[in-house]
C-alpha cells in the first residue's frame, strides 16, 4: 500500500476524467485554462503541509470558493504545484499519505479541475525516496508543455495565479498569456530554486489577495 | 493610445547605504514614492492604455510602493533576474506592445503639467519618435543630444564621458542639451529591435542611434519641474527645498 501511494506521489500529472474525455476527443480548450498555485494562493503559505493543516477542508472550500467551485468562466482550472512535505521527513506515515491523496481529490472535485500538476521532489530531501533535481519543479515549464501535449489548450487566453516568482517564470517560460503575483513578503525569494535562472524575466500583475473580488476580475478580463 | 514603461530596475549605487533595502525609484519624497508619483501621473495622462513597470533591484520594494498606490490602470511588472540594460527592457516591452511608447527614468521627479505638455506635443507626430531634452551642465548631463534647431532633428546622441573629452572648456560651467530620460517612441520606430541582441545595452547608447539614422528622432524642450534624483543630495534637495507642493 505505502509503495502504491510512492509511486502515485513519483506522478508528476494527475488526471481527472473530464481530462481524459477531452483528450480522446482530440478537443482543444479554446477559452485557455487558470493555472492555480496552492500554498499562499488557496490558502496561506504556513510551509510545506499546508494542505493538511486546514480543518474541515470541504467546508474550508466552500466557506471561501463557492462561486469559483460553481462557475469560473469558460476557463478550466488547472493546479501547479510544488509540494514538498514528504520530501522533508525521512519517515511517511500512512495516514498522512492518505489524508493528502483525499484532499487532492476533494480539490479537483470541488473546483471541476482538469488536472493537478505537481512535484513532490526536492534536490536536498531528507526522503531519499524523493530527493531528486526534478525538471518538472517549478520554475521549469515542463509540466505546462506536457499538458498541452496531452490537449492544446489557448495558451494566449490562460492566466497563472501564484505567490512567488518562480510561478509566473514558469507561466512565462511556456508562453501564456497573463501571470498574477499575490503580493506577500516573500514574492521574490529564490532560495531553493534548482534552475539556471540567469537571465530569466517574467511579466505579471500584482493582487493583494486571491479573494472573490480579483477572482472576478481574473475572471472577466480578456487576458 | 500609447503604453507607458517606467524604468526602475536599476542598483542605484549612488545613492548610498539608502538604496541598499530600498530600490531608488522607491525612495519617499514628502509621502510619496518617486515611481508612485509617476505612475500616479501617467496615469492621468489622456490615451494611456497599458503601465509596464520593471524592476529587479529590490524588486518587492517597487511592487509595495504601486500597491500603496491607487491607480486606475493595474500595472504589468517586468521582473528581471539580474539587470538587463534599459534597451533590453525596452525591446521586452515593445514585443508585448503595439501602440507607441512613453518611456520614463524612474529616478525623476516631474510636474505633471510638463510632463502632459511633452506627450501631448510628442503625439502630434505619428511617425517621429521624440526625445525630451534640457539645458544642463556637462559635467551633470547623462547624454549630450546634438541636434538641427530648425528642424528639431536629432543627428546624434553623445555619452556623457565622450563628450566631456571632447570639450576643450571648463566643463564645469558649460552648459550643453541633455538628455532628459524621457522619450515617446513612435510604435513603427520600434518593431524592428531584437531583445537577443541588446543585453547590457542602454536606450541612449543601442537604440536611439538606430532611429537617429533614418531620421526620425526630434528632440523637444523638456517644461515645467524636472529633477533626477542620482544622490542623497539630490533626494534631500527635492525633499526639503523644492518641490513640496509641485503637482
Amino acid at each position: 500500500m505505502r509503495s502504491a501511494l510512492y509511486s502515485l506521489l513519483s506522478r508528476h500529472i494527475w488526471l481527472s476524467p473530464v481530462a481524459l474525455n477531452f483528450a480522446s476527443r482530440k478537443e482543444s480548450l479554446i477559452q485557455g485554462v487558470v493555472f492555480l498555485d496552492l500554498d499562499g494562493t488557496l490558502w496561506p503559505d504556513n510551509g510545506p503541509g499546508s494542505i493538511l493543516e486546514i480543518p474541515n477542508f470541504s467546508t474550508f472550500l466552500d466557506s471561501n470558493y463557492s462561486i469559483l467551485g460553481n462557475d469560473f468562466g469558460k476557463r478550466r482550472i488547472v493546479f501547479v504545484t510544488n509540494q514538498t512535505l514528504f520530501a522533508r521527513s525521512s519517515t511517511q506515515s500512512l495516514n498522512r499519505l492518505l489524508t493528502y491523496t483525499l484532499r487532492i481529490i476533494q480539490l479537483m472535485t470541488f473546483f471541476r479541475s482538469i488536472a493537478f500538476l505537481v512535484c513532490h521532489h526536492h534536490p536536498s530531501a531528507k526522503n531519499s525516496r524523493l530527493r531528486r533535481a526534478c525538471i518538472h519543479r517549478k520554475p521549469s515549464s515542463l509540466p505546462l508543455d506536457r499538458l498541452y501535449s496531452f490537449f492544446p489548450y489557448s495558451k494566449k487566453k490562460s492566466v497563472l495565479v501564484g505567490d512567488r516568482i518562480t510561478d509566473v517564470l514558469s507561466g512565462e517560460l511556456s508562453q501564456i498569456g497573463k501571470s498574477i503575483l499575490i503580493f506577500n513578503a516573500k514574492m521574490f525569494e529564490l532560495n531553493d530554486s534548482i534552475h539556471n535562472l540567469e537571465g530569466s524575466y517574467s511579466f505579471f500583475s500584482v493582487i493583494p489577495n486571491f479573494d472573490l473580488i480579483n477572482l472576478e476580475k481574473i475572471r472577466s478580463s480578456d487576458v | 493610445m500609447f503604453d507607458t514603461l517606467l524604468l526602475a530596475a536599476g542598483a542605484g549605487k549612488r545613492m548610498g547605504i539608502l538604496s541598499n533595502e530600498v530600490a531608488k525609484p522607491a525612495l519617499k519624497v514628502g509621502n510619496e514614492t518617486l515611481i508612485g508619483r509617476l505612475s500616479r501621473q501617467v496615469s492621468r495622462l489622456q490615451g494611456l492604455s497599458s503601465l509596464y513597470i520593471n524592476c529587479s533591484h529590490r524588486a518587492e520594494s517597487i511592487v509595495q510602493a504601486l500597491q500603496e498606490q491607487e491607480l486606475p490602470v493595474d500595472p504589468i511588472f517586468l521582473w528581471e533576474k539580474e539587470i538587463m540594460g534599459t534597451a533590453w527592457t525596452l525591446s521586452k516591452v515593445a514585443e508585448k506592445s503595439t501602440k507607441d511608447l512613453l518611456v520614463i527614468h524612474g529616478d525623476l521627479f516631474l510636474q505633471y503639467s510638463g510632463l502632459s505638455n511633452f506627450v501631448s506635443k510628442a503625439r502630434e507626430q505619428s511617425t517621429v519618435s521624440t526625445i525630451a531634452i534640457h539645458q544642463r551642465e556637462l559635467w551633470k548631463a547623462r547624454s549630450v543630444v546634438d541636434f538641427n534647431p530648425y528642424s528639431k532633428i536629432v543627428n546624434s546622441i553623445i555619452p556623457r564621458s565622450l563628450a566631456r573629452n571632447e570639450s576643450n572648456q571648463d566643463s564645469q560651467s558649460q552648459s550643453i542639451w541633455s538628455n532628459s530620460g524621457i522619450y515617446y517612441f513612435c510604435s513603427n520606430n520600434l518593431k524592428t529591435f531584437k531583445s537577443e541582441n541588446l543585453r547590457n545595452s542602454l536606450i541612449e547608447l543601442a537604440i536611439l542611434p538606430l532611429i537617429i539614422n533614418n531620421q526620425n528622432l526630434r528632440a523637444l524642450t523638456y517644461t515645467g519641474v524636472r529633477y533626477s534624483i542620482e544622490t542623497p543630495e539630490d533626494l534631500k534637495f527635492v525633499d526639503n527645498q523644492g518641490f513640496r507642493g509641485v503637482d
